[in-house]
């Protein structure tokens, strides 16, 4: 019982440190794109930022995911009961 | 510390279980209703000031559907509207003391999505026939219709995690924080959470007229026998 | 993890009402209104188009009218202009035309009017003239020129042709010797025998005194006569003088 709180504690913070570090690095990308986008056709701007906030949020569903997971395993382990 | 997967129920009607959520839902609704009977009470020709900001956010809300669906704005307005008016303004009551977003709660993003999930069949429909929209399915070749109805369920299941966790993931880190410094610390993130909310009722606004206008565009190619486009 | 069902039915109740009573009550009202402005800006702006189409027809009229009006004075100008200048020209070759012929009636009846008044002063002077040497030569009637006109009238009826001389020599009525003053009787007989020895023939002569001659033998025919006297020539004189006047 101990133990598998113990891990169900250090997976769930693996879960989102680990699914935190992708989707930064992409949201990282898609803003550095939108900005030099943004830069080379200032007129676009509108398009470009409606595009990217959309794209931002599907990037960070998968960071989502995994806090979703940390607290399933947090305060609904089915393994705990 | 309560979990954030766990409902507080208030009172039971009959064998209804009314949770917090629905009641905090109750309030908003009649915030918003009242709200726009009184200000839509007078409406004339030449714009008061309180039209003008009335007539701008409908005029903003039209723009963003004529950008996103390249259709006209009218049938799609009352629903995708009312979906960022009621998100908008349920993420940020948790900026009134004491009230929990109902938008933090698994059941009423869980509603909200499915609520898209259907109309995206129903403008479907309405758009193109029942034949037309389940030839939707069939684009743009038949060998993706398993993989076109997963996604059909996922998408919404992935609209309702992403708003569920954002909102649930704010109120909980300001939970946290407060719990520890109580006094101007939880300001900044409360900040964050404006933001926050505001982008994810704006985006699940859009996602869901993004949906609809695939499944009404599909819907329209395949009726009309024109030859499939190619996949993006 | 678990999901309240009822919970998730009453909040898509919840959300679908305030669905349908926001359209109601927000969303229809305020896009119609939107609506309705528009609707009327057009119609404003059509009517507004149309006046403004109105009265850019109105204005075209009105500057075609002055157009019509400025042509139609500039040409009243030029045209009265031109026949001013026409009326001008005409009135002053006229008055130019007139002057030159009153000019020249002018100079022509001056020039006739000097030159009658000249050949009358001519006229006059020599009828003075003539009148004054008859007057002078009156008191020269000698005997000796009385001697110098018979031998002039000798010359003359020598020098006439053969037939006139031969004529005069036939002539039966008888021969008047004219001359100023009475002639003494042995003068009278001397000059018969020199007139029909210059003759030829012994015609009968008569003596004829005529104060008129002034001095001279003149020798009259009832159809001849042989001028020889001072009034002859005077008279011949005033002719010629008469003549060159003219």
């Amino acid at each position: 019982m101990e133990y598998l709180n113990l891990a169900s504690i250090i997976c769930a913070a693996f879960a989102v440190a680990f699914g935190a570090i992708g989707p930064a690095l992409a949201e990282g990308r898609a803003v550095a794109a939108a900005m030099d986008a943004i830069a080379r056709q200032p007129e676009a701007a509108n398009t470009i930022s409606r595009t990217l906030f959309v794209g931002l949020a599907m990037i960070e569903t998968t960071a989502i995911y995994c806090l979703v997971i940390a607290l399933l395993l947090l305060f609904a382990n089915p393994l705990l009961g | 510390m309560t979990s954030p997967l766990e409902s507080l129920v208030l009172f039971y009607l009959g064998p209804v279980p009314i949770t917090l959520a629905v009641v905090t839902t109750w309030g908003i609704m009649i915030i918003l209703i009242t709200g726009a009977f009184l200000l839509t009470r007078q409406l004339d020709l030449t714009a008061t000031k309180r039209q003008a900001a009335l007539e701008l956010l409908v005029d903003t809300i039209d723009n963003q559907i004529r950008e996103t669906s390249g259709a006209e704005p009218a049938p799609y307005r009352g629903f995708i509207g009312s979906l960022f008016l009621f998100i908008l303004i349920a993420n940020w009551s948790s900026l009134v003391p004491g009230i929990e977003p109902p938008t933090a709660q698994l059941e009423t993003d869980a509603a909200l999505a499915t609520l898209v999930f259907l109309s995206v069949i129903w403008f479907g429909i309405r758009g193109s026939g029942v034949r037309g929209y389940l030839r939707s399915f069939a684009a743009p070749n038949p060998v993706m219709i398993p993989l076109n109805m997963i996604e059909s369920v996922t998408r919404a299941f992935s609209m309702f995690v992403r708003l569920f966790g954002n909102v649930m993931s704010g109120v909980f880190v300001i939970g946290i924080v407060a719990s520890l410094a109580g006094l101007l610390v939880p300001i900044p993130l409360m900040a964050l959470d404006l933001l926050t909310g505001l982008v994810q009722a704006y985006i699940f606004a859009v996602l869901a007229m993004v949906f609809i206008t695939s499944a009404v565009e599909d819907g329209a190619h395949h009726s009309k026998h024109k030859p499939p486009h190619s996949p993006n | 993890m678990t999901i309240d069902w009822w919970t998730l039915g009453l909040q898509a109740i919840n959300v679908l009402i305030l669905m349908w009573l926001l359209s109601r009550v927000f969303w229809r009202p305020v896009a119609a209104a939107i609506s309705k402005r528009k609707d009327a800006v057009k119609a404003m702006l059509d009517a507004a188009k149309e006046t403004q189409a109105k009265a850019d027809a109105a204005l075209a009229q009105v500057a075609a009218a002055r157009d019509g009006i400025t042509k139609e004075r500039d040409t009243i100008l030029s045209s009265a202009k031109c026949e001013a200048d026409a009326a001008t020209k005409a009135a002053l070759s006229e008055a130019r035309e007139k002057a030159e012929k009153i000019f020249a009636a002018e100079k022509a009846s001056l020039a006739r009017d000097t030159d009658t008044a000249r050949i009358e002063t001519t006229k006059q002077a020599a009828e003075l003239s003539t009148e004054i040497a008859a007057k002078l030569l009156q008191r020269l009637s000698t005997s000796s020129i009385q001697e110098a006109f018979v031998s002039r009238l000798i010359k003359a009826i020598t020098n006439m042709p053969e037939s006139d001389r031969a004529a005069l020599a036939q002539t039966t009525d008888g021969i008047d010797l004219v001359s100023a003053s009475d002639i003494k009787a042995a003068d009278k007989a001397k000059i018969t025998t020199s007139v029909q020895k210059a003759l030829g023939s012994t015609p009968t002569i008569t003596f004829v005194t005529d104060t008129d001659l002034i001095a001279g033998m003149e020798i009259r025919t009832s159809h001849f006569v042989l001028h020889n006297s001072w009034q002859s020539d005077l008279a011949e004189i005033l002719k010629e003088l008469n003549n060159a006047a003219q």
